[in-house]
C-alpha cells in the first residue's frame, strides 16, 4: 500500500482498524515491526509526529529521510534506546516498552553511532555479544568464525577494536548483532564509510537473510543502495511519515512526473527539495 | 629562506586568537578549569618566582647560582613534556589542520612561536623569567645582558618544545601513546603526596642551604642549553664579561639550532605520507556465494538449552565479570581509576612508616585501616558503575541480559578487586603490627563493607548515573574525567559516600566496639553476623534495584552516553 501527504491519516486509521490493539507474544502472524502513534518531543521541537508504519516479516524496508528528519530518533525509540513521548512499538508481536529483553532478543541493532566496546578484540566482542544473547557455549565460537570469514576480518579478530577502521568498527558492529539470528535487524546507515567490497558483502548477506525470513529495516542516504536493495520504502520528512510503499508503486503515484524517475527523484519530490540556482560567477 | 608576509601572520595569529576565545564560549567546563588554574597556578608560579628572586638576591655565591642552574633546567626539561600531554588540546599548535594553505616554513615557525603566548603556562612562565631578571639586575648592564639571555632561553624552551612535537608527531597520535600518558598522569597525580612528603624532608631540614652552597649542579648543567644560559648570566655577575658573551653566543647559536632543526623536521613531518590505520583487504579464497551461504546457514538452528550454569544465567554474570575485568586492564582511563584504588592501599601502607611517631599507629588503628582503605578504594570502582561503560552503555543495554545479571556481573568484578586488595592489606597490617589476632574481624569488616559499598553504589549508578567523559589525552582533557557536572557531581559522589558509612555502621560498632571495650569475645557472633549483613545487604538492594535499571534505561543511557 502506498500513501502519500493527506492520506497519511487515512492510512493510519486503516492499519489501526486491522490490527488488534494487544498483540500476542511473537506470533508467527504478527508484523515483523509495527510502530503506532510514535510520538517524540525534544523541548519544542517535535521530533517524531504520529508515526505509524508497519512492515512485514521477510521484508526489506528502507526508511529514508533528509538530515533531521527524525530517521535515528524513529529506530532508537523502535529498539529501546529512547523513550517515546507516547505511542507503541512492536517488534516480532512483542512490546518493546513493555517486555524489552525479550524483544530485545528478536532483534539485532547496527546504530549510527558505534558504541562498541572498544577495548576487546573482534573475536572477544562476538564471543561476548553471543554469551549476553544466551547463546549456548558451543555454538558461539563457531558462529563468530564464521561471521569473521564472511566479514574479512578474520586476520583482525584478535586486534583490538580501538584499532580498527570505520569500516572494520561497522563489520564487527553488525557481525554481533547477526549472531544470534534476529528475526528483525535494524540498520542505521550500515554504508557509511565501508569500502565496496565489505559493502558487498554486507548487501549479499542481508539479501539472504531476508530470503530466509528475517527482515531488515534499515535507513540509509544511499540511494542506489535502497533502490536496490528494498521491497518497502518509508520516507520521513520533519518527523512525518510522508510516503511509503514499494518502489513502482511510489513511481505509478508520483503525479505527473516521468515514469521511470530513479527513487532519488522521487525522494526530492516527496520531501519538497528544490534545487537552486547558485549564481557563483568568480569560478568562471 | 625567510618568507615572511606580514598578513599571513597576522591571520594566523588571528586564527589562534580566535580558536583560544572559543575553546572558552564552547567549552563552559573550560572556563572553570582555566579560572582554576588562574586561581591556583598563578598564586603557584608567582610564588616560585618570588621563591626564586630571593634565592638569586639573597642567597651567597655559588648557592644563588646553583638556583639558577636548576630553575632553568627544571623550566627547559617540564615544557619538552609538556606539550607532548597537550598536544590534541591545543589547537593553535595543530600544525597538520594549516597543511591545505600557501603558507612558508618561516611563517609558520613564526606564527606557531606567537601561538605560545597565548598559552595558559606560558604566563607562569613569564613570571619565572622576570625574577631572573630582576634577581640578577645586580647593575644596568648585567640586567641587560640577563634580559637578552632570558630572551634567547624563552626562544630556545619554545624552539625544543615544538622540535619534540614536531619530531614525534607520529607517536602523539597513536593510540598506545595517548594510552600511555593517561596512565602516566595518573601515576603522577597520584604520587604527588609522595612527591610532596620527599620534598620536605629534603627542604625542611636545616642542612638545606648548607647543601645547596655545596652542590655543583652546575658542573654538568653548563653544557646543556638551559645551563649556558645560567653561565651567561653567571659570569656576567661576576664581572667575566668575556665569558659572558662567549656563553651568550653559544646560546643563541643553540637556539639557532633549534630552531632550524624544528623547520627542517616539521617539514619532513609533514610531507611524509601517513602510515597506518588503512584497511587491509585480502582476497578470499572461498567464492563470495559460498561465504554467503555459511553466513547464512551458520546462525541456524538455534540449539535449545543450554548447560545448567547458562540456564540459571551465571555464565552471563561471569562473562560481564570477565569483561569488567578485560577492560580494568586495558582501558586506560578505567586501568588509571584502578590504579588510583590501588594507591589508597599503598599509602595506608606506607603511611606509618612515613610519620612513625604518629599516635594513630597503634595496633587497633593500624588493622582496621584496611577495611577503611579498600571501602574508598571499591566505593571509587562502583558508585557510578553505569556510568563508567561510557558509550558502551548503549551496546550493553540492547542485549537482552536481565539488569540484576548486569549489576551482578560488574558487582562480582569490582568485589573480587576489593577482596584481593583486602587480603593484601589486612594480611600485610597484621605482619607489620604483629596484629594476628585481628585478621578475622578485619576482613569480616572488609567484606561486609564491600558488600554494603557495593550495593549502595548499584542505588547510586541506577538513580545517579554520572556521564564520565572519554578522556582523550593531556592534562587538560583529564581535567574533567571523572564527569561533567561539576560540583554536583561531587556532592552527589560525597552524599552516597557519607550514605554507605553510615549504612556500614553497624559493622563498624559490632566490629570495633570489642577491640576497644576488650570483651573480643563478642566477635564469636559479631563476626558472621557482620557478613551476614554485608551480604543480605547487597543482596536485598541490589534485587530491588534491578528492575528500576531496566525501567530508567532510556533515562540513564541520556545521562551517560551524552555528548
Amino acid at each position: 500500500m502506498t500513501t502519500f501527504p493527506g492520506e497519511a491519516n487515512a492510512a493510519a486509521t486503516t492499519n489501526q482498524a486491522l490490527q488488534p490493539p494487544h498483540m500476542e507474544a511473537s506470533s508467527s502472524n504478527a508484523p515483523a515491526v509495527m510502530a503506532r502513534d510514535l510520538v517524540r518531543v525534544f523541548g519544542q521541537k517535535m521530533a517524531v509526529n504520529h508515526l505509524n508504519l508497519t512492515v512485514q516479516r521477510g521484508e526489506f524496508y528502507g526508511f529514508l529521510g533528509p538530515n533531521g528528519a527524525g530517521k535515528s530518533t524513529t529506530i532508537k525509540m523502535m529498539v529501546g534506546l529512547l523513550r517515546p513521548t507516547s505511542g507503541s512499538v512492536w517488534v516480532g508481536g512483542v512490546d518493546v516498552w513493555k517486555d524489552p529483553i525479550r524483544a530485545h532478543s528478536l532483534m539485532g541493532v547496527l546504530p549510527e553511532v558505534l558504541n562498541i566496546y572498544e577495548r576487546l578484540s573482534g573475536r572477544e566482542f562476538l564471543v561476548f555479544a553471543g554469551h549476553m544473547y544466551g547463546i549456548p557455549a558451543g555454538d558461539i565460537r563457531r558462529r563468530a568464525e564464521d561471521l569473521l570469514q564472511v566479514l574479512t576480518l578474520i586476520d583482525d579478530a584478535d586486534k583490538l577494536i580501538v584499532d580498527y577502521s570505520v569500516g572494520m568498527r561497522k563489520k564487527i558492529a553488525l557481525a554481533a548483532a547477526l549472531i544470534h539470528r534476529p528475526e528483525v535487524i535494524f540498520l542505521d546507515e550500515p554504508f557509511e564509510g565501508i569500502d565496496p567490497i565489505s559493502s558487498r558483502v554486507i548487501r549479499d548477506i542481508l539479501r539472504e537473510l531476508t530470503q530466509r525470513g528475517t527482515t531488515v529495516f534499515f535507513s540509509s542516504h544511499i540511494m542506489e543502495v535502497v533502490e536496490r536493495l528494498c521491497t518497502r520504502v518509508g520516507i520521513i520528512n520533519q518527523g512525518t511519515l510522508v510516503a511509503e510503499g514499494t518502489l513502482q508503486e511510489l513511481r505509478e503515484r508520483a503525479s505527473g512526473e516521468e515514469k521511470d524517475a530513479t527513487l532519488e527523484d522521487l525522494f526530492l519530490t516527496i520531501v519538497g527539495a528544490r534545487s537552486e540556482h547558485q549564481n557563483l560567477s568568480w569560478l568562471e | 629562506m625567510l618568507v615572511i608576509h606580514p598578513d599571513k601572520i597576522r591571520w594566523l595569529f588571528w586564527l589562534r586568537w580566535k580558536l583560544f576565545l572559543r575553546g572558552f564560549t564552547r567549552e563552559k567546563s573550560r572556563i572553570i578549569s582555566t579560572i582554576f588554574m588562574v586561581v591556583f597556578g598563578f598564586p603557584l608560579f608567582a610564588g616560585i618566582a618570588l621563591v626564586t628572586y630571593i634565592a638569586y638576591r639573597f642567597l651567597p655565591a655559588p648557592a644563588n647560582a646553583e638556583i639558577l642552574f636548576l630553575v632553568l633546567t627544571v623550566v627547559y626539561l617540564l615544557w619538552m613534556a609538556l606539550p607532548l600531554l597537550e598536544f590534541t588540546v591545543n589547537e593553535g599548535l595543530d600544525v597538520s589542520k594549516l597543511l591545505l594553505f600557501p603558507l612558508t616554513r618561516s611563517e609558520l615557525m613564526v606564527s606557531l612561536l606567537f601561538s605560545t603566548l597565548l598559552d595558559i603556562p606560558m604566563l607562569g612562565l613569564i613570571l619565572v623569567f622576570v625574577a631572573v631578571v630582576a634577581g640578577w639586575a645586580s647593575s644596568l648592564p648585567v640586567a641587560l645582558l640577563t634580559l637578552v639571555a632570558v630572551l634567547i632561553f624563552y626562544a630556545q624552551v619554545v624552539g625544543i618544545s615544538q622540535l619534540v612535537l614536531a619530531a614525534l608527531m607520529s607517536t602523539l597520535q597513536s593510540r598506545r601513546f595517548r594510552d600511555l600518558s593517561i596512565i602516566l598522569i595518573a601515576l603522577f597525580s597520584m604520587s604527588c603526596y609522595l612527591i610532596q612528603q620527599l620534598l620536605l624532608r629534603g627542604i625542611g631540614t636545616g642542612d638545606f642551604v648548607t647543601n645547596i652552597e655545596r652542590a655543583r649542579f652546575s658542573l654538568y648543567l653548563q653544557w646543556t642549553p638551559p645551563g649556558m644560559t645560567a653561565s651567561a648570566i653567571q659570569q656576567a655577575s661576576l664581572g667575566n664579561w668575556g665569558a659572558s658573551f662567549a656563553w651568550l653566543g653559544v646560546s643563541l647559536v643553540t637556539a639557532v639550532l633549534v630552531l632550524y632543526l624544528w623547520a627542517r623536521v616539521l617539514e619532513r613531518s609533514l610531507s611524509t605520507p601517513e602510515v597506518g590505520g588503512a584497511v587491509r583487504v585480502r582476497q578470499r579464497k572461498a567464492s563470495r556465494a559460498a561465504a554467503v551461504e555459511a553466513a547464512a546457514t551458520a546462525t541456524r538452528p538455534r540449539v535449545a538449552g543450554g548447560s545448567i550454569l547458562e540456564r540459571i544465567g551465571f555464565t552471563q554474570v561471569f562473562v560481564i565479570a570477565i569483561k569488567e575485568w578485560k577492560y580494568f586492564w586495558r582501558d586506560p582511563q578505567l586501568k588509571a581509576m584502578l590504579l588510583s584504588s590501588l594507591y589508597i592501599v599503598i599509602i595506608f601502607l606506607v603511611g606509618p612508616f612515613l610519620n612513625p611517631g604518629d599516635s594513630f599507629n597503634s595496633l587497633g588503628f593500624l588493622s582496621f585501616s584496611a577495611p577503611l582503605a579498600v571501602f574508598f578504594s571499591v566505593f571509587t570502582l562502583s558508585y557510578n558503575t553505569l556510568g563508567m561503560e561510557r558509550q558502551s552503555l548503549t551496546t550493553l543495554f540492547l542485549f537482552p541480559v536481565k539488569p540484576l545479571r548486569i549489576l551482578l556481573g560488574k558487582n562480582l568484578a569490582v568485589a573480587v578487586i576489593g577482596i584481593v586488595e583486602l587480603l593484601i592489606l589486612s594480611l600485610a597490617s597484621a605482619a607489620l603490627s604483629h596484629g594476628w589476632p585481628l585478621v578475622l574481624p578485619v576482613l569480616a569488616m572488609g567484606l561486609a563493607g564491600i558488600g554494603v559499598v557495593i550495593g549502595c553504589g548499584n542505588v547510586s549508578s541506577v538513580f545517579l548515573p554520572q556521564r564520565m567523559r572519554q578522556m582523550q589525552r593531556g592534562f587538560q582533557a583529564t581535567g574533567s574525567s571523572s564527569g561533567n557536572a561539576g560540583c554536583i557531581r561531587g556532592l552527589m559522589s560525597f552524599l552516597m559516600l557519607g550514605v554507605s558509612l553510615v549504612v556500614l555502621s553497624p559493622v563498624i560498632v559490632a566490629l570495633f566496639f570489642p577491640l576497644y571495650f576488650h570483651i573480643r569475645w563478642v566477635w564469636v557472633f559479631s563476626i558472621p553476623a557482620a557478613l551476614l549483613y554485608g551480604i543480605v545487604f547487597h543482596q536485598l538492594v541490589t534485587w530491588l534495584v534491578a528492575p528500576r535499571m531496566l525501567a530508567r534505561a532510556p533515562e540513564i543511557l541520556e545521562i551517560t552516553t551524552r555528548e
